[in-house]
């Protein structure tokens, strides 16, 4: 690793930002900055430029899949871990299709979270099982709206889906390796490759929406 | 709301409509002691002026006028108070009312073809039930008192015809009308009881999740680097935590209809089997489905889940995911990662019925028109894959 990758935490907890710094400055992380409300959060990340944002959802305003919006339409490289104590399915499924790359529970253990950080920090999709369930549902909601606007949708290949499911029902990559005969990167692959098709058609549906509203203008 | 709890609101958001804010029983009554006080003015002018001088029993006229007016007096007086209105005195007013109209033909004699003594009185005590009781007893003393009243003449005329016509009409247009009000002030009701109770919860789960969710789960996490003692706390917070984390999620105020048939969200149903051991994945959309099959779909996975629990060994976790591949029908697997079972043991297992594989699970899911597959093997857990139709169309 070249140098030590930059960090900011957020989180309106204090008790949880001094745990999540310690953990982290632990294994060689770099924490340039840390915020408690969604203020702070974009005013910081502006000024120190971190390269990887670990963001409670529940914040003061704005609120974190609000942030995680706002940063990675600013910085589009920059990596977004969310986490959440309860799970707000609709803020979760907000910062995901923003382009945040994994979610994770506050409750996960330390070693879960730690490796969650990592792999974020280099791009790689964070998944837990609850995740996957939402974004299978998310995907089958996109697809019938799409199908109402007489679009084709964001459709799933038979694999990405095999892969997802397993992902929800506990299994470990390696596992979902092994049942499926292929490289633990390959479903590393899958995954990143949903969250991309999620992010891509949260585009397309915005359209839809401003056309449904009048708003698009078809000259444009 | 005050001190009652939601549910006891709920059930007394029945009877909202009589109560302080609405007073739509309080209303009603004032136009309707002026109406019939007015009807009873309208006899006694009748009476006295018409019917009087030709009735062969004038003093007996005078005397049923002098009942009209006093027990309109009384049966008022009675009803403005919500102990007045017994089933007795409802029908003490119709007896009464029974009474007047039957005593025409005896009282006024031969020339009774066009005078009736109540006149128009009559119908008061028909509307009275209308507005304070029920439509359906409303409108069967309307029809007691069209019946005395036709059979009160020897010969029936248009106007005795239309009297009865009046009488129906207006007693099932105010029975109609007053129920209209109570089943609309019932829902306003509810709807604010339901809307005060949600914002109540949001607050609540806001002041939760900022404390004590926090806490626990930093518990949980800085725990296990405590000893023993620490593992035990952080099991303990975790427990607490996904119950407090459901109780949060649970968006069902009050069981809206208790019908089998009524529609309810099967994701949101099973998300409360999530704790320390099960991860429950469900989509963020509602899953409609007939109360019955959610019924149905709980009791299996109740059963599924305590076959982890006893068979799959101490520290086996167990994943829910309730997925779709078509509108019509739900997919949804538990997957433990405990001992697993051999080909064996699974036969012999739905053989003998251990296990309740055999009635419980299977049983149930081919009732609903499903399926249900196990899949395992020695070490690597076990897997039920349930599917069942949740096509509405009909049921």
């Amino acid at each position: 690793m070249e140098g030590r990758k930059r960090v900011m935490l957020v989180d309106d907890h204090p008790m949880w930002i001094d745990a999540l710094s310690e953990d982290l400055t632990e294994v060689g992380f770099e924490i340039v900055a840390v915020a408690k409300n969604g203020t702070e959060c974009l005013q910081r990340a502006r000024a120190t430029k971190p390269e990887v944002v670990v963001m409670d959802l529940q914040i003061p305003d704005p609120d974190g899949a609000s942030c995680t919006e706002i940063l990675l339409g600013e910085f589009p490289d920059l990596h977004v871990l969310v986490m959440s104590a309860s799970g707000e399915r609709d803020d979760v499924l907000r910062a995901m299709k923003a382009g945040a790359k994994g979610y994770l529970v506050k409750s996960a253990s330390k070693a879960e979270l730690i490796e969650g950080v990592q792999r974020t920090a280099v791009g790689d999709a964070v998944f837990t099982p609850g995740l996957a369930g939402l974004v299978l549902g998310e995907f089958r909601r996109m697809v019938n709206v799409a199908r109402a606007h007489n679009e084709e949708g964001p459709v799933l290949t038979t694999r990405e889906i095999d892969v997802l499911r397993r992902v929800a029902k506990g299994l470990a990559y390696r596992e979902i390796a092994e049942e499926l005969f292929v490289s633990h990167r390959t479903v590393q692959n899958h995954v990143q490759n949903v969250l991309r098709k999620l992010q891509l058609h949260n585009r397309v549906e915005l359209t839809l929406y401003a056309i449904d509203q009048g708003l698009h203008d078809p000259n444009e | 709301m005050g001190e009652q709890s939601t549910r006891v609101s709920w059930l007394k958001a029945t009877s909202s409509w009589f109560r302080h804010g609405y007073d739509l029983l309080g209303r009603s009554l004032n136009v309707l002691l002026l109406v019939r006080g007015v009807l009873a003015l309208h006899a006694v002018v009748q009476n006295l002026v018409l019917v009087m001088p030709q009735a062969a029993n004038p003093l007996a006229v005078a005397l049923v006028t002098a009942v009209v007016v006093g027990w309109t007096a009384f049966v008022s007086w009675r009803f403005r108070k919500p102990s007045g209105r017994t089933v007795g005195m409802f029908l003490a007013d119709l007896a009464v009312t029974l009474a007047v109209v039957a005593s025409t033909a005896f009282v006024v004699g031969e020339d009774s073809t066009t005078m009736p003594l109540a006149a128009l009185w009559m119908v008061g005590s028909s509307l009275y039930v209308a507005v304070l009781s029920s439509r359906r007893w409303a409108f069967a003393s309307a029809l007691a008192v069209s019946a005395v009243y036709l059979l009160a003449f020897r010969e029936i005329t248009l106007g005795h015809v239309n009297m009865v016509l009046i009488t129906l009409i207006s007693t099932y247009t105010l029975g109609e009308l007053m129920s209209q009000f109570k089943a609309s002030i019932t829902e306003q009701e509810r709807e604010r009881i339901r809307t005060v109770a949600l914002a109540e919860r949001e607050r609540l789960s806001r002041i939760v999740h900022d404390g004590a969710l926090q806490v626990l789960a930093l518990v949980e996490r800085e725990g296990p680097s405590l000893g023993p003692r620490g593992i035990r706390l952080a099991a303990l917070a975790r427990e607490s935590e996904s119950q407090l984390r459901n109780l949060l999620r649970d968006r069902e105020i009050v069981d809206d209809e208790q019908a089998e048939e009524a529609l309810v969200d099967l994701a949101a149903a099973l998300d409360k089997y999530q704790s320390a051991r099960v991860t429950v994945s469900t989509m963020a959309g509602q899953v409609m489905v007939p109360r019955l099959v959610v019924d149905e779909v709980e009791a299996t996975l109740l059963e599924a889940l305590k076959n982890v629990e006893k068979h799959a060994g101490k520290d086996a976790e167990a994943w829910v995911l309730l997925d779709q591949e078509t509108d019509d029908e739900v997919i949804l697997w538990v997957r433990d990662n405990g001992v697993g079972m051999s080909a064996d043991q699974v036969t012999d297992a739905s053989i003998r019925g251990r296990m309740g594989i055999k009635d419980s699970i299977v049983g149930r899911m081919s009732a609903l028109g499903g399926s249900a597959m196990l899949k395992s093997s020695p070490g690597l857990g076990t897997e039920w894959e349930l599917r069942f139709p949740v096509d509405m169309g009909e049921l």
